[in-house]
Parts: structure tokens; C-alpha cells; sequence
């Protein structure tokens, strides 16, 4: 599995070692010492990936992500072919933008286009993502209402969608590894299963309550220092 | 253009904002509001064409609300479907962006580590109830139980591309399901 090297500015904790950084700490007002010795991530940070390629690859999803399923075609493209992004990172996302209002993948792909190429990647990773499938739709609309019915659709529509049962037990077994390492993952994971697969509650009444346990499991822990 | 023209684009744009942000757990969540909406209350579609929308939104690569494609074209003609497709997804990406830049801020804090860490598990549960939810709905019969074990098995041993087993189970479905 390629693991994506995150190509962060290094400020200056970088560049100074921790003994020293406490150092120039102590004889500097709080305030300034703040600004400069822990430097806050540079304004622009470098994009981890270019644009046109970030374009590309989104409008490849879109191309390609038929049935049910969808976001197993991001994990296979972005995580395993291209290697921008780690699995702890397309999970966080995923958790991200099922809580949030609309189209589960729109949303995917401007939050993961923010991150690959700040606010010009999340202008184009929705545009990508979208346009193949609107221009197919469009020619389809057209055709619709001029008459034509599409006989077989129906029959090609089962077996896609069971195919898609396979990608989603794929993607899981891919990704669970990873997932679970949290605190408590397993119960969190199995809670969140149960309420929204099994007993099918809403959405909202089940994930902000575990996420917030969740996160509460693994907060900071204040290890001794060294 | 007639001024009746553009309200109807005005109407369409403000009706499908209002459904996109109401899709709280992804755009299947409100096929029932989008069905009242637009066959109930304001008839822009039948039931029956309202369906085949939603089995095309399938079956399109992309987000399945491009099925909204179909109502916009009815009221408006091809700006129908531009408005339509921008309405419902514009205003949630905007607010997935603005949160994804704030959240950036908060990346190297110990807190984003632990809401990194802690979010994987509920994405994992998420993950596995979606893959139930999509059995209830596709694997009815041997056939589609089939394609869903041999899909599986062939895409666990060779790690395809997610599109060749989603065609190869359509074809499958075509050539023996009909």
C-alpha cells in the first residue's frame, strides 16, 4: 500500500532542534515566542499534487464510478493508483462528509481537492467529478424524452449493483485495518454498524454522539516526558 | 425568453438548493422528499418518469443526483439542467470547502490527531452499513448473490480497476438476468 508523503512546509521546528527551540522559548515574550519558534504551517502550503493531474483523476472517477458504492472508486484512485492521500486520511474525509448535507461524493471530492491543491483543487475536483456524468445524463435526457426507452436497462442495472457489493466488501477490507487502530475501534465501528445498518436510525442521531466518544477515546494522552 | 422562462429557472434553482442541503446521510436520503416534491407537489414529472430518472442516475458514473437532470430539463430545456445541477451541488460543496479549509488551520494540533484517529472506526462502521444496505437492495436471487461472491473473490485476488467489476456484473445481469 503506498503510503503518501504529505509535503509540508517544514517551518522552523524542523530546522531547530527541541532542546534549543525550548531555549529561544524561555527569553522570548509568550506572545512572540509563539510566532516564532513554533511556526504556524506556511500560508501557502505546497500542493501535493498538480493540478492537472488532480483534474484528470477526478474526472477519471467520475467517468468510471458506476452503482452503488461510489466512494470505493476515490479509495482505489486516490489512495492505492496515485498514493496522494494515507487511508487514515480518506476515512476522516469519508466520516466528514456523510455528516454533512448533500451529495455524499460531491462533497468528497471538494473536501479531498482542498487538500490535494488548496481552493483551486476544491473548484476542480467537484467540476471533474461531475461534468462525464452530466453530459451523459444530458444525452440520456434527451433521448428519454424523445421516446426511447432503454429495454435490458433494468436487468444490467441488478448485476451492476450486486458487483457493487463486492467493491464496498473490497474497499472494507482494505481500509478496516487501518480504521480499527484507533482506540476502542472496534466498538465504535460496530456501534456505528449497528445503529445505521442494522436498526437503520437516522444519520444524525448515531454519528455525531459516537464520533464525539470516539474522539474522546483517543484524545491527547499527557505521556511523561522523556 | 419570456420573464415566465426565467422564473421557472429561479424556481427550479431555489427548489433543489433546498433539497441539496436537505440531503443530511447523502443524496438516496431524500429520494422520498425529491419524489414528493417533484411529482406530488409540483408534477414537473410522472411517477414513472420520476424512476426512471432515479434507475439512470444508477446507472450514469457520478454522484446518482444527476437524476435531478431530468426534472430540470422538463421545466427548462437544456439551462434547466445546468441550473439544476448547480443548485443542488454548488451550496454543499461550498460548505465541505469552507470547513475543509478550517480544518486545515487545525491539522498539526494534537485534538485534529485524535479526530483523525478517532473518526477512521466510525468511517469503517459507515463503510460496512453501506455495504449492507446495497446487499438489501441488489443481492435478491442466486444470480445476484453470485456476482457479489465471484466479484469479490476476482477483485480481492486481483485488484482490477472498481469499474471493470461493476460493467463485468452489469454484462453478467444483461446477458442471464433478463
Amino acid at each position: 500500500m503506498a503510503s503518501a508523503a504529505p509535503f509540508r512546509g517544514p517551518g522552523l521546528r524542523a530546522l531547530i532542534p527541541a532542546a534549543r527551540r525550548a531555549r529561544i522559548r524561555g527569553r522570548l515574550p509568550a506572545a512572540l515566542a509563539e510566532v516564532v519558534v513554533s511556526a504556524p504551517p506556511p500560508k501557502k502550503p505546497t500542493p501535493r499534487a498538480p493540478l492537472r493531474q488532480v483534474a484528470a483523476a477526478f474526472f477519471s472517477i467520475g467517468a468510471t464510478s458506476f452503482g452503488g458504492g461510489r466512494v470505493v472508486f476515490f479509495h482505489d484512485e486516490l489512495v492505492r493508483r496515485r498514493g496522494w492521500l494515507r487511508d487514515a486520511e480518506f476515512l476522516e474525509g469519508l466520516a466528514l462528509c456523510q455528516i454533512l448535507p448533500g451529495g455524499n461524493i460531491a462533497n468528497l471530492s471538494a473536501y479531498l481537492g482542498q487538500r490535494l491543491h488548496g481552493p483551486l483543487g476544491a473548484l476542480v475536483a467537484p467540476l471533474g467529478l461531475i461534468l462525464p456524468g452530466a453530459l451523459l445524463m444530458t444525452l440520456l435526457c434527451v433521448l428519454y424524452f424523445a421516446g426511447l426507452r432503454f429495454e435490458g436497462a433494468e436487468a444490467a442495472f441488478r448485476g451492476s449493483g450486486a458487483a457493487a457489493v463486492a467493491l464496498v466488501v473490497t474497499t472494507l477490507g482494505r481500509v478496516a485495518p487501518r480504521g480499527l487502530e484507533a482506540r476502542g475501534g472496534w466498538l465504535i465501528a460496530a456501534l456505528t454498524f449497528a445503529g445505521i445498518g442494522l436498526l437503520q436510525l437516522n444519520m444524525l442521531l448515531v454519528v455525531p454522539p459516537v464520533a464525539a466518544l470516539s474522539i474522546w477515546l483517543n484524545r491527547p494522552q499527557h505521556r511523561p516526558s522523556a | 425568453m419570456t420573464p415566465s422562462f426565467w422564473l421557472d429557472l429561479l424556481e427550479l434553482a431555489r427548489a433543489y438548493a433546498t433539497l441539496g442541503l436537505l440531503a443530511v446521510g447523502g443524496g438516496i436520503a431524500i429520494v422520498p422528499e425529491m419524489e414528493r416534491q417533484i411529482v406530488v407537489e409540483r408534477g414537473w414529472l410522472t411517477r414513472r418518469e420520476f424512476l426512471d430518472s432515479f434507475a439512470l442516475g444508477q446507472l450514469t458514473p457520478g454522484p446518482g443526483l444527476l437524476m435531478i437532470a431530468f426534472a430540470g430539463y422538463r421545466v427548462a430545456g437544456l439551462p434547466g439542467i445546468a441550473v439544476a445541477l448547480a443548485a443542488i451541488f454548488a451550496p454543499t460543496c461550498i460548505l465541505t470547502w469552507l470547513l475543509a479549509t478550517r480544518w486545515e488551520r487545525w491539522r498539526r494540533s494534537p485534538v485534529a490527531r485524535a479526530v483523525e484517529r478517532g473518526l477512521g472506526p466510525v468511517a469503517v462502521g459507515l463503510l460496512a452499513a453501506g455495504g449492507l444496505s446495497l446487499t438489501r437492495l441488489a443481492v435478491g436471487d442466486v444470480l445476484t448473490a453470485a456476482i457479489a461472491v465471484v466479484g469479490t473473490l476476482v477483485l480481492w485476488r486481483f485488484g482490477l480497476a472498481p469499474a471493470v467489476i461493476v460493467f463485468g456484473g452489469g454484462a453478467v445481469g444483461w446477458l442471464l438476468g433478463r
